[in-house]
């Protein structure tokens, strides 16, 4: 059992002994001078867990984690590490480890006294620092390199030295604001299944900041989207991923269609008597093209919906090939809801026809686009559609479907795998990713 | 680092725009040697060491020696936490504050010497005070300083404050993370990293105070300086009469300049 370990045994049994909150930040606000960089961004962090803060650049994820770190006192909220108030604690006397995006080992110092340097602040006596110092850089596989400069490392061995710097004072928190964001993909790749194993073993809480989504949700316990300043959406990936409860979160974690659709029937549920799920989930109807599909959102209010599916849910077909779901079978509605319960009143496939526009070869897969037939039939002038000239697309991914240009297609995706959202309550974006249709990202 | 060590390996290659770089800035190098060389050669005909052991030269270098450092140190320790605040803070007045550094720079040492006199001069209040105290500020080895400083400080203030704006300041965020205060953050990090510019600066500063000639004539005429005695010596001997001393100015700014760059290990004052 190594030291490092001993010490995460120690932090588990802590954690045990003490339910509080690792980190709580309440109702932070800051503005710089007049730009607000957060208003009122509350969250909170287990023991042990690691958090991936998202969100685009300019969004105040910075500021948050300096005003966690102590380096910006915040115009309001409140930050508790460990039930303990900290928001005007200077820095020094917080245990919050920070690892910044851009490196910043002391060129002065050797890599062994760079991680050294916050223990002597500690007052750890010379043998016990010594000791602590060897573990830390065992930690991150860095031994050897104890005596170089920090001019001497590669960008990845830096990044682990100052990982290993930052925890060998053994933090309550570690803060990495976007660690990766200098180095190239295939490092930062390996670096990043590092941290979530330094992580592990360590047991440390970490807040791990990102712009990077595929970052966030390879490293992640719980994600946290941030936008303009504020929580846009928490919650494990995989669920944020899947059933996004935003538009924003929806386009941000990943590449995702967005059709305009039509609210057919706003009260589908109350009708079908027995189908209600137990918590008296409004059911929706809302059309896309000619298809229809019943999705339960109590919060959909508007008759204009925004549809959102995920390229890898949508498959594609020649058409008249496997058309088991083709436009004249529209399945979606009632008599499909008389079979059974809830679950097969959702159970519609939504089938849309459509002309191959572009094929991407994407190498692991092709990126199929295709453009709809009959979506622009649908769309609402609520929000400025695409030019009329350039036909709503939707994007689907296949590995083995041999399609060209100018294919005449089925494209059919679950109703289970659609996120919808109100169309006039969210504002158009300046990507005019909008109106009737389109990829994002 | 190698891409660094290759790029000045590499022969500087004449095409035309160099070229033309080249003569303008021969120009200015022919420039600052040939008075020096032209200089130089009168020493030959001079009587170096005989004049350097008159009393009232002697006198003179000893009072150089002995209130340049001083200048220098006083300069140094207020001059470089001014230089931190300036790189790091942003404050009302900040604006004002740079403009008042620079000033001694902009104005000709004598106005800054006449500036001295209108506050420490023996007919003012602190002046008359100091004097009657026993410790006049003007005509005195203090006054030489006061001007020293005055005139010299600006160059450890603007040095400084250039090194520290380049100590990217997560650095220091960073280190205070780590368990240290903002002081011994200072010292620990800031410090070591500004060191090259610091020194620089106080080397500059240093040669500034020991060739100061216009404020300390206004503010302390006597005792005299290396630079005090040199004019004097000018005005009853001419240009061989100020060989001698001329050389041991510029020797001991030179030995300065070399010991300080072994001590602190900087390698060029200038780019530092």
């Amino acid at each position: 059992m190594t030291g490092v370990e001993r010490a995460r045994d120690q932090a588990a049994a802590d954690r045990d002994g003490d339910k509080t909150a690792a980190l709580e930040v309440d109702g932070l606000a800051h503005r710089y001078g007049r730009t607000q960089a957060l208003a009122d961004v509350s969250i909170t962090v287990a023991p042990g867990e690691l958090i991936a803060l998202l969100g685009p650049s300019g969004c105040g994820k910075t500021t948050l984690v300096q005003a966690i770190a102590g380096h910006v006192r915040p115009t309001a909220g409140r930050i508790t590490l460990h039930g303990t108030a900290v928001t005007t604690v200077p820095p020094e006397s917080r245990d919050v480890g920070v690892v910044f995006q851009r490196s910043t080992l002391y060129p002065h110092m050797t890599v062994a006294e760079n991680v050294a340097y916050g223990l002597a602040a500690q007052g750890v006596a010379d043998d016990r620092r010594e000791e602590r110092v060897c573990r830390y850089l065992e930690l991150v596989e860095l031994t050897h390199l104890r005596a170089a400069s920090p001019d001497a490392l590669s960008g990845g061995q830096a990044r682990r030295v100052e990982l290993a710097r930052a925890l060998a004072p053994e933090p309550d928190v570690l803060v990495l604001d976007e660690p990766l964001s200098a180095l190239d993909r295939r490092l930062r790749v390996r670096l990043r299944d590092e941290i979530a194993r330094i992580q592990r073993t360590t047991g440390v809480t970490t807040l791990f900041v990102t712009h990077d989504q595929a970052d966030a949700m390879a490293v992640a316990d719980r994600l946290v989207v941030m936008r303009d300043g504020t929580v846009a959406a928490t919650g494990t990936p995989r669920a944020l991923y899947e059933s996004p409860p935003n538009r924003f979160t929806a386009r941000f974690l990943g590449r995702s269609n967005e059709l305009a659709g039509r609210v057919v029937d706003g009260g589908v549920d109350r009708a079908l008597g027995g189908t209600g799920s137990s918590d008296e989930t409004d059911l929706v109807r809302v059309a896309v093209g000619e298809a229809e599909f019943v999705v339960p959102d109590a919060s959909l209010r508007t008759d204009q919906a925004l549809v959102h599916v995920r390229p890898e849910a949508v498959r594609v077909a020649a058409a008249g090939i496997g058309d088991d779901h083709g436009t004249g079978d529209q399945n979606g509605g009632d008599h499909d809801a008389e079979d059974g319960g809830p679950n097969t009143t959702r159970d519609t496939t939504v089938s849309l026809g459509g002309t191959v526009e572009r094929v991407a070869d994407a190498g692991s897969r092709y990126d199929v686009h295709v453009s709809l037939d009959s979506a622009t039939s649908i769309d609402g002038d609520t929000e400025t559609p695409r030019a009329a000239d350039s036909p709503p697309t939707l994007t689907a991914e296949c590995t083995r479907c041999g399609l060209a240009v100018d294919d005449r297609v089925q494209v059919a995706f679950d109703g289970r795998d659609v996120s919808v959202f109100p169309r006039s309550t969210e504002r158009v974006e300046s990507d005019g990713a909008d109106g009737s249709g389109g990829i994002v990202r | 680092m190698s891409l660094a060590t290759e790029t000045g390996r590499r022969r500087f290659e004449w095409v035309p725009e160099r070229l033309v770089a080249g003569l303008l800035g021969g120009l200015l190098v022919v420039g600052f040697a040939l008075p020096f060389v032209a200089f130089l050669w009168r020493a030959g005909s001079v009587t170096v060491w005989q004049t350097l052991a008159e009393p009232a030269t002697r006198t003179a270098i000893r009072n150089s020696l002995l209130t340049a450092p001083v200048a220098t140190a006083i300069a140094t320790t207020l001059g470089v936490p001014l230089a931190y605040v300036l790189a790091r803070a942003s404050f009302v007045g900040k604006r004002a504050v740079e403009a008042l550094v620079i000033l001694p720079l902009v104005v000709p040492p004598v106005v800054g010497g006449a500036l001295l006199l209108s506050v420490v001069g023996r007919f003012t209040p602190i002046g008359a005070a100091a004097a009657s105290a026993g410790v006049p500020l003007t005509d005195s080895l203090l006054g030489v300083i006061l001007a020293q400083t005055f005139v010299a400080a600006p160059f450890v203030v603007i040095t400084a404050r250039a090194g520290f704006a380049a100590v990217d300041e997560r650095l220091e965020q960073a280190s205070r993370s780590l368990g240290h205060g903002p002081i011994a953050t200072f010292t620990n990090v800031s410090l070591p990293l500004a060191r090259g510019a610091i020194v620089a600066g106080i080397v500059l500063t240093f040669a500034r105070a020991t060739g100061e000639f216009g404020a300390t004539m206004m503010v302390a005429y006597n005792p005299r300086t290396m630079p005090t005695q040199l004019w004097v010596a000018f005005i009853s001997g001419g240009i061989d009469a100020i060989v001698p001393l001329a050389l041991a100015l510029l020797a001991i700014t030179l030995a300065v300049l070399a010991l300080v760059r072994r001590v602190a290990r900087v390698p060029t004052v200038v780019d530092a």
